[in-house]
């Protein structure tokens, strides 16, 4: 019995020993299940799983009448694998060493007339590839690169070539030369993605921009990218060790969300012509650049917006750096006389003076308080404000902008919008160059009451303009006009953004006048050659000296001609600017006639296409179309 | 009362109750014995007998075994359903399970006293040490076979199947089984050193020797379950203290002249020094419990074992385990070798021989530690040793061998309960008394105290 107590307290000491042990080492379990570092997690993630990303379609871009001019394709890449061929070690290939030349054979015979080579010369070209430079084995080595489906599809023929190879040299029993038809194309794959393309070519090309296949660089394709690109998906697979798939993880799925489609405010056919017009004029005239800019003036909608050269942007490279950039929103220059009925419209709203106002404009020539000489084209004693107009006499405009003084010509400035940003969402936009109040002299004064010392953009002009045929509003310019913002939702852009400040400048009386003003100008004034024979339009020339970049003074024979206009007069329904930037002296350099005939023609064009209906016309005028007719029958054009 | 005689399996129950054959009236008010109140709440409603309870926790670490082997060893991909079932079912491993548990049951229901034998020489015990060590040294010669780097196996070639057999596993049994023979055939010379220490010392060594070779592990554990039933047998504690010196050199040289344990054990502290060599088994299994985390990720859908754990059936499944059933899976299957070392221990403090002591805390002792080695190890809390988790690792000689030696369990448990049973409360120094009181409501509703009469008294 002796024996037998030892043995029990003996064993109760194990029993006991082995109940903590086994305690502790749950304990330990719990600790290792529940102490997971990051990077242990980041470990197993990597180990474990594979991810696929499903990339996300970048959304296309509409004119406001649904034409693409922005999509997306699906393009493929086709690339080889040089260090797998040629496998110089022998432990890539999954063919025996002895067999893998072969392999690299049928390969290089079926695969080098698809890239419009030779067998030899394709298996030269990946050899001398072999290596980096550094010796490294290349494992990656583009063939083509963005090929479309036709190609793709000519590539999976000689898949299925080789498989049906395969399988009837199985049949006549040649187990390794099945092999080798089996794994002949291991060494070449595909990579799949998308090329951005701009079906109309070159149509609103400062405007929309460009994008390489998922970023937008240049234009809204930069600005919209955001809404453009969308958000890729991707499916996490659990791996085993032999990087086979296992199955889709919890939580693995995350469909790709597209990006959002944008419908422009720009209409095809109105961009269009102005694209004609403008590239017209300004090769007619060899100017350096140009922009034309179309809007309706209730809205703010730019229905059109041209520049001068043109860029294509599915070859962008093709034009220089400095066109790449939409003029009409970020160079901002002197308008010039086109100025002068915003000053004027000012100075009525104050009731400084009326139309019929007269002053004095001495013929031509005469110094201002300050000592200054100012010159009119054509010379003129007294003149009513409507003749200054008319004329656009600098020295009567002086007139109106010293009786007005600093502080008010400076808040017509600013009413008109020119100086701040103008609240459409185009990249790049200049505010313009406006000096800030306490810093205007009285050369600012004289300068910027006929259109030089203020610097102003295209489009800030047009929406200016736009005042005088809206009855006195300043609208904002607006780009977009929808917004996809899930599929099959389309929003207008005033419902994503909200409503745009609309700000009164002038009463409805005074731009009635003005516009009453304005019509005098293209009846008998400088812009006579821009008379429309369908509609009556308004509008005002504009010519004006560029100024030497980097200090005082301004060039003699370099201008910037301008044509501002809107129409029809009773009640006008768009607003169009012209400015043809550096035209050939030698052909001519007034705004009412380098950029106002065009300017003319856009908005004839643009207004038909409206159907408004024409304020002159064969039902009117009996001597419609007639003059051909009759100057042929009178006999005097030989 | 006829005699007894310890061999018998006698039908207690009907001689209790047919007349009280024993002469004495039983009195007319019952008194219980006195068993605190939790213990009767804790075991009676259950109404199982310890080697029920040895039985059940048996076989469910054996079901757990089974499902956890094929968990690890499922196929994902395009799959026949029928025929993965079939499969299922007709596997090696059902088979192996089957043939655990029948030598369970067989075993259960054999005498153990039986292995005694008349003599220690013609002993079932002696014999079987001997065939083990024979075992042993063919491993080693080229009939063994070498898998995953370790020469363990013999593989017999049986016409078209072969059956791998792992003889240390036979050896671990033999050595319990020998030393208790050896302390019951020699227990008047065990606390001599000539006579009693050096016959065992000698008899470990040889089996431990052939198995340190290739598995130190299983060596280790052999040795000291060894040591422990020598203690228990009554050797002197200052012979065993003599063993020190001579395990450590003999450790020493097998870790240090060994290339791949030298560095399992350096690279133990820092496995991610070498993380596709030595390092590899540690950082898999650390990644399996991170994998898993405290939830795990369900039945089934662990990843780890899809090539990244390395022996996941066998000596890893335990990782297995914690990445799919996550804390509580672990907790279960610790939970359940606890309860199979405390039934184990009971049935060693009810035993009233020494040999069922012995032979009762050797197949405790080896199946705990082999637990504990096999779970630290798998936590990185050791250096990686290859040790199977006892009746979940994939093995079939480790299955039936484990199942064989707890149906011996619950046979010293049967057979010492009938003669407790024969002799209710006879002695002071009676099990009941001391243990839990596991018995079953049906075989003794209650244990009926009678007062011990002097002439019965020894």
């Amino acid at each position: 019995m002796h024996k037998l107590r030892k043995t029990e307290w003996l064993s109760s000491l194990v029993l006991l020993g082995s109940m903590l042990v086994f305690a502790a080492l749950l304990v330990r379990v719990g600790w290792l299940q529940t102490h997971s570092t990051r990077g242990t997690m980041r470990e197993l993630r990597s180990e474990h799983t594979i991810v696929t990303h499903l990339m996300a379609r970048r959304a296309s871009i509409y004119t406001s009448d649904s034409t693409l001019i922005a999509g997306s394709v699906r393009v493929y890449s086709f690339y080889a694998d040089p260090g797998y061929i040629f496998d110089p070690k022998g432990t890539l290939n999954a063919l025996p060493p002895n067999e893998a030349p072969k392999a690299e054979k049928v390969m290089a015979r079926a695969v080098a007339p698809l890239l419009g080579q030779s067998a030899s010369q394709l298996t030269a070209m990946l050899r001398a590839h072999l290596y980096y430079p550094n010796g490294q084995l290349r494992r990656f080595l583009w063939l083509k690169r963005g090929v479309r489906q036709d190609f793709y599809r000519r590539v999976e023929a000689v898949h299925h070539q080789m498989e049906r190879r395969a399988v009837k040299a199985l049949r006549h029993h040649h187990p390794n030369l099945a092999n080798i038809y089996y794994h002949a194309l291991d060494g070449v794959g595909f990579k799949r993605s998308t090329r951005r393309i701009y079906p109309l070519g070159s149509f609103a090309g400062q405007v929309i921009g460009f994008a390489n296949s998922n970023r937008g660089l240049q234009g809204l394709e930069g600005q919209l990218n955001s809404l453009l690109v969308g958000r890729n998906g991707r499916v996490v697979y659990a791996k085993a060790a032999t990087e086979r798939a296992l199955w889709i993880e919890k939580r693995g799925y995350k469909p790709p969300s597209n990006g959002m489609k944008v419908w422009l405010t720009l209409n095809t056919t109105m961009q269009g012509e102005a694209e004609r017009a403008l590239d017209k004029a300004c090769k007619f005239f060899k100017a350096h650049s140009g922009v034309a800019v179309l809007m309706n003036p209730f809205n703010g909608d730019i229905l059109a917006m041209a520049n001068y050269p043109p860029l294509n942007p599915n070859d962008y490279q093709a034009t220089p750096a400095r066109f790449w950039r939409n003029r009409a929103v970020t160079d901002p220059y002197e308008p010039g006389s086109c100025f002068k009925p915003f000053n004027v419209g000012w100075a009525l709203q104050h009731h400084m003076i009326t139309l019929q106002t007269v002053f004095n404009c001495h013929y031509g020539r005469w110094r201002d308080p300050t000592g200054r000489l100012i010159k009119d084209v054509d010379g003129h004693g007294f003149l009513t404000v409507e003749n200054i107009l008319v004329y656009s006499s600098n020295i009567g405009m002086t007139h109106v902008g010293w009786r007005m003084g600093i502080p008010r010509l400076y808040a017509g400035v600013h009413a008109f919008g020119f100086g701040q940003m103008t609240g459409s969402i185009l990249p790049g936009e200049s505010p313009g160059m406006v000096r800030p109040e306490d810093r205007w002299t009285k050369g600012t004064e004289t300068s910027a009451s006929f259109g030089y010392g203020v610097g102003v953009t295209t489009l800030q002009l047009a929406r200016a303009f736009c005042v005088f045929a809206n009855g006195g509003y300043l609208p904002t310019p607006q780009i977009i006009r929808a917004v996809e913002v899930k599929p099959g939702k389309i929003e207008s852009w005033t419902q994503i953004a909200g409503p745009q400040p609309l700000k009164k400048v002038l009463s409805r009386h005074v731009c009635r006048e003005m516009i009453g003003a304005m019509e005098q100008v293209m009846e008998r004034g400088t812009g006579q050659y821009c008379l429309s024979r369908v509609y009556q339009l308004y509008g005002k020339t504009g010519t004006a000296n560029l100024a030497i970049a980097g200090q005082d003074g301004y060039h003699k024979h370099e201008y910037n001609a301008t044509f501002v206009e809107g129409g029809p007069v009773p009640n006008p329904r768009l607003i169009c600017v012209v400015s043809v930037n550096q035209p050939d002296p030698k052909l001519g350099h007034y705004g009412g006639t380098v950029a106002g005939p065009e300017c003319t023609k856009i908005m004839v064009k643009a207004l038909q296409y409206l159907q408004v209906p024409p304020d002159q016309s064969p039902a009117t005028d009996p001597w419609w179309g007639k003059e051909k007719q009759l100057w042929a029958q009178s006999g005097l054009s030989h | 009362m006829t005699e007894l005689h310890e061999h018998t399996l006698v039908p207690t129950r009907m001689n209790r109750q047919d007349g009280h054959s024993n002469g004495h009236t039983p009195a007319t008010t019952q008194h219980a014995v006195p068993v605190a109140p939790w213990k009767r709440l804790a075991i009676r409603p259950l109404a199982l007998s310890l080697d029920q309870v040895l039985i059940l926790i048996a076989l469910t670490l054996l079901g757990f075994g089974f499902l956890m082997v094929h968990s690890a060893d499922a196929r994902v991909g395009p799959v026949n359903f029928s025929t993965e079932l079939t499969r299922l079912i007709f596997s090696a491993v059902t088979i192996h399970v089957l043939l655990a548990v029948a030598a369970m049951w067989a075993l259960s229901r054999l005498n153990y006293r039986k292995l005694i034998g008349q003599r220690l020489a013609t002993s079932p015990a002696t014999i079987l040490m001997i065939v083990s060590f024979c075992l042993l040294v063919l491993v080693l010669t080229h009939f063994g076979a070498r898998i995953n780097g370790a020469k363990r196996w013999l593989v017999i070639p049986l016409g078209s199947h072969r059956i791998s057999f792992e003889p240390s596993e036979l050896a671990k049994w033999g050595m319990v089984l020998f030393i208790a023979a050896f302390a019951v055939h020699q227990a008047d010379q065990i606390r001599s050193f000539w006579k009693g220490f050096i016959p065992l010392v000698v008899a470990t060594g040889l089996i431990c020797l052939p198995i340190l070779v290739e598995d130190f592990g299983t060596a280790v554990l052999i040795g000291t379950v060894a040591v422990m039933l020598m203690l228990l047998a009554g050797c002197r504690w200052w012979h065993i203290v003599l063993l020190l010196p001579v395990a450590a050199v003999l450790a020493y040289f097998a870790v240090w002249h060994s290339a791949y344990r030298r560095e399992r054990l350096l690279i133990f502290l820092h496995p991610h020094l070498d993380p596709k060599g030595a390092g590899y088994n540690p950082i898999q299994s650390m990644l399996s419990f991170h994998s898993g985390g405290f939830w795990g990720r369900g039945l089934g859908n662990g990843i780890q074992k899809m090539g990244f754990l390395p022996e996941d059936s066998t000596d890893f499944i335990f990782s297995l385990i914690a990445e799919e059933l996550g804390f509580f899976g672990c907790m279960l299957v610790i939970s359940l070798f606890m309860g199979l070392t405390i039934c184990g221990w009971m049935v060693t403090h009810r035993a009233t021989d020494l040999f069922g002591k012995l032979l009762a805390f050797g197949a405790t002792a080896i199946i705990a530690f082999q637990a504990m080695m096999n779970v630290a190890v798998v936590t990185v809390t050791v250096p990686t040793k290859g040790i199977a988790l006892p009746l979940i690792s994939a093995g079939g000689t480790g299955w039936v061998l484990t199942a064989a030696a707890i149906g011996l369990l619950m046979s010293v448990e049967r057979v010492n309960r009938l003669k407790s049973l024969a002799a209710p409360c006879a002695t002071t120094g009676s099990p009941d008394r001391l243990g839990l009181h596991v018995l079953s409501a049906r075989e003794s509703p209650v244990i009926p105290v009678r007062p011990v009469p002097a002439s019965e008294q020894s």
